[in-house]
């Protein structure tokens, strides 16, 4: 124990070492350790947490992009078999379009050429009783100043089966 | 200029008497709780100025912890970094100018002697001793805690009469840990201060110390990890459940 007094150790002194020590820890593990330990961990865990949110929002984007690709394709295919539908229709109506206007036309053209026909005709005829008339009446006046009776008659026949044969 | 072996009496409060290297003590607890304090007073998610620290050497100590008792890390490392820190910044303390020079003459033994008012915490016996003392308490009552009762007093008595010679010795070994941990934590520091004084007032006091002084930051930081570790290593070993 003499060796012990010499190295200065005292009871008293060591007592208030430990005492002193033991505050110390317990100051440090209260005021210290637990809350620096605590935000440690809770970083960790958010750390994890993004991680993990980061490879789901990877995950749903691919996805997503694969939704949007196909939707898009989709919808091309819609836009070029509605095209193409659009296309056979105008088609069809133009040529049906076409047709018909062909038919009228055609018909009209018929119509007109009989009815030019007709006219033609109605023309003939009146121009052959005008023209009956006026050699009637020419001839009226020539036979009544130079001819009998008989001669009258007879060149009027005669001129009459003329013009009927020119008529005719 | 001289440094004794025992601390130095500066006075009493009541029955106690305060030594300079229980004041010096006082004032690194002060030191070591500010700086707790400071360096979690606002504790946030993104880590700012002191607590940047404070998150690194706990974070260090706590994978030190976890490599070598992983299950038992969150009760263990508020104790190790404890001893890792209390004896760190007691290390430092002592090596600050100031700390061993500035004192007072003292009649003693009608003889007149330089009493230091500050002295490096661990060069007294009664620091090591009490940490030692304390590592030993803590290291048991873990043990009793982790194994129960029964299986703890196992560990050291047996019927079996080999084993119980065995446990013998082992009583016997927890009781010389208190002795080479605080021997090994004193002579370390206590020849360092000798080292300090020697090299600035025998040798020459400008430049002369310098290297000395790093090799004493050096000193200081081993001696706390080794104290920290062999506490560690000690309520690994004695908080294991025992095989036979």
């Amino acid at each position: 124990m003499e060796i012990l007094t010499r190295f200065g150790i005292e009871p008293k002194l060591l007592l208030a070492q430990i005492v002193n020590f033991t505050i110390i820890l317990f100051v440090l593990k209260r005021f210290f350790y637990k809350p620096i330990t605590k935000v440690l961990d809770d970083r960790k865990k958010r750390i994890e947490e993004s991680l993990k949110n980061a490879d789901l929002i990877e995950e749903k984007l691919a996805q997503t992009e694969e939704k949007t690709t196909k939707l898009l394709e989709e919808a091309s295919e819609t836009a070029r078999e509605m095209i193409t539908s659009a296309n056979k229709e105008a088609q069809r109506t133009t040529e049906e379009v076409l047709l018909e206007a062909r038919k009228t036309q055609e018909e009209l053209v018929a119509d007109a050429k009989d009815q030019i026909e007709a006219q033609k005709k109605e023309m003939q005829k009146q121009l052959e009783r005008e023209t009956l008339i006026l050699v009637t009446e020419v001839v009226k006046k020539v036979l009544a100043r130079n001819l009998k009776q008989d001669e009258k008659k007879k060149l009027t026949r005669d001129a009459l089966s003329e013009i009927g044969k020119h008529i005719h | 200029m001289e440094v004794t072996l025992a601390a130095e009496k500066l006075f009493n409060i009541g029955a106690l008497p305060v030594t300079n290297s229980l004041l010096t003590t006082w004032i690194v607890t002060i030191v070591l709780i500010s700086f707790a304090i400071l360096a979690t007073k606002k504790v946030t998610a993104v880590p700012k100025g002191l607590q940047n620290v404070a998150e690194i050497m706990i974070e260090a100590i706590q994978d030190l912890v976890s490599s070598i008792a992983p299950d038992k890390a969150k009760i263990f490392t508020p104790i190790i970094a404890s001893f890792f820190f209390f004896i760190l910044f007691g290390n430092y303390f002592g090596l600050l100018p100031g700390v061993g020079t500035i004192g007072f003459h003292m009649e003693e033994h009608g003889e007149k002697v330089f009493v230091p008012l500050f002295r490096s915490i661990n060069s007294d016996l009664n620091t090591t001793a009490a940490l030692a003392i304390v590592s030993l308490i803590a290291t048991h009552f873990l043990a009793i805690r982790y194994l129960g009762l029964l299986h703890y007093i196992q560990k050291f008595i047996s019927l079996n009469p080999i084993f119980l010679f065995v446990g013998l010795l082992e009583l016997i070994g927890e009781a010389t840990k208190i002795l080479s941990l605080s021997f090994r934590l004193f002579g370390n520091i206590f020849a360092g201060e000798v080292l300090l004084t020697t090299a600035s007032t025998k040798l020459f006091a400008f430049l002369i110390p310098i290297p000395f002084y790093f090799l004493e930051i050096l000193v200081g930081f081993v001696q706390a990890l080794i104290f920290a570790m062999l506490t560690l290593v000690f309520m690994t070993i004695l908080t294991a459940k025992s095989e036979h």
